[in-house]
């Protein structure tokens, strides 16, 4: 009979000293990430509840004005601007202007700090020609499939949609490089490489581009060492 | 005084449970050492297992400790672009500012303004750092990356550069 509560008393330490050994670890595992989540979420938190301190300019369409505000969308997304007794008023020849000269549809460059509700406590209006600040810059990836030896010509597929096809002109003023940034000539460009292309529009001609920068994205040829005479 | 047949009673009454308890007390025992031996037996069947692999010990224990071993062995790979700063809609009182941002590791990264273009690399962990030159105004900054196996990912930032004290 004692040697059965011995072997108890045994088999029951050693049994608790393997789970105490298996379950430490889990358990600070455990409050790590419990740890880390509250203080991820703490910090998302601040950033949506602490009004921004850093300046913000907006862009924006007017679509509603009233004597203290402005409602401005630009792609699909609305904005409020405060404004008040302090808020400087620029027109379109950026001289100061007055608030009853901004209209419904105008576009407006907004410039202050937002409040609490995110919407911008305005310092600054300004009237703004939007075509005038467009960025018609495009960068397209793709493989040339024509490019013309006797005219400044490429053709270019994109990779992305292998439907479609550019037209592009390139000019002395156009900048070929290779992916090292290294210059190299038209002359490494040919039918079947891969490049980046950096194009805008031809107001003149219809889908046709001009290109401002070429980017070939061909690994540069291995060049073998120059062997080296010693004396 | 109780009479003699009442005395016989609890006699044999006292016997009996005496035998009831001895029976109980037995069988308390045999079922124990027979739980504690199957127990015993199994843990000294898995103990080089459990020894050998912890993260099969954690899985058994606490299961809720797998996905934080997966999150911190996981490799950051983005298969997108994302910039960290600056901000979109920042307004910056200077005519230089910092693309950062995270992509692909080693992809090319093209960055335009309305009137220019810079380009650089990410570095083997996909950050990528690009001094640029705003034009007056707004800008609106388109940001390319291409990576090894030439996809492209695009995203675009507004920022306004104006010296005006607001």
């Amino acid at each position: 009979m004692l040697f059965i509560v011995f072997l108890f008393i045994i088999f029951n330490f050693s049994v608790h000293q393997t789970l105490a050994v298996t379950a430490t670890p889990s358990a600070e595992t455990t409050q790590d990430i419990v740890d880390l989540v509250q203080q991820k979420v703490k910090e998302k938190l601040n950033l949506i509840n602490t009004p921004s301190t850093q300046p913000k300019a907006f862009i924006g369409n007017i679509t509603q004005i009233d004597q203290t505000q402005i409602t401005t969308t630009f792609q699909n997304k609305a904005q409020t601007i405060s404004i008040g007794e302090s808020t400087v008023y620029i027109d379109i020849k950026k001289l100061k202007t007055k608030f009853t000269n901004l209209k419904v549809g105008q576009t407006i460059l907004s410039m202050g700090y937002l409040n609490e509700s995110n919407g911008l406590d305005a310092k600054r209006i300004v009237i703004i020609d939007p075509k005038s600040t467009e960025n018609t810059n495009q960068i397209v990836t793709g493989q040339i499939v024509d490019i013309s030896k006797s005219s400044p010509i490429i053709v270019i597929i994109p990779l992305k949609d292998k439907n479609n096809q550019y037209q592009i002109k390139t000019d002395s003023k156009t900048e070929i490089t290779n992916l090292s940034g290294k210059k190299v000539t038209s002359d490494s460009l040919s039918s079947g490489k891969k490049v980046v292309v950096i194009i805008q529009p031809d107001p003149k001609i219809a889908k046709t581009f001009y290109a401002t920068k070429i980017i070939s994205l061909e690994s540069a040829t291995s060049v073998s060492p120059t062997p080296t005479v010693k004396p | 005084m109780y009479p003699f047949y009442h005395q016989l009673v609890s006699i044999c009454g006292i016997i009996y449970i005496n035998f009831m308890i001895k029976e109980l007390i037995l069988a308390i025992i045999l079922g124990s050492l027979l739980g504690l031996g199957v127990t015993g037996g199994y843990l000294a069947l898995h103990k080089k297992d459990i020894k050998n692999n912890p993260s099969k010990q954690i899985e058994i224990t606490t299961p809720t400790s797998i996905p934080t071993t997966t999150i911190s062995e996981t490799p950051k790979q983005p298969s997108q672009i994302s910039i960290s700063s600056p901000e979109n809609d920042a307004l910056i009182s200077t005519d230089q500012t910092t693309i950062k941002g995270t992509t692909s590791p080693n992809s090319l990264i093209i960055i335009t303004t309305a009137s220019q273009t810079f380009s650089d690399k990410s570095d083997t962990k996909g950050n990528f750092s690009v001094s640029i030159k705003l034009d007056s105004g707004i800008n609106f900054i388109k940001i390319s990356a291409i990576d090894q196996t030439n996809n492209q990912f695009d995203t675009t930032i507004n920022v306004t550069y104006s010296t005006a004290k607001i």
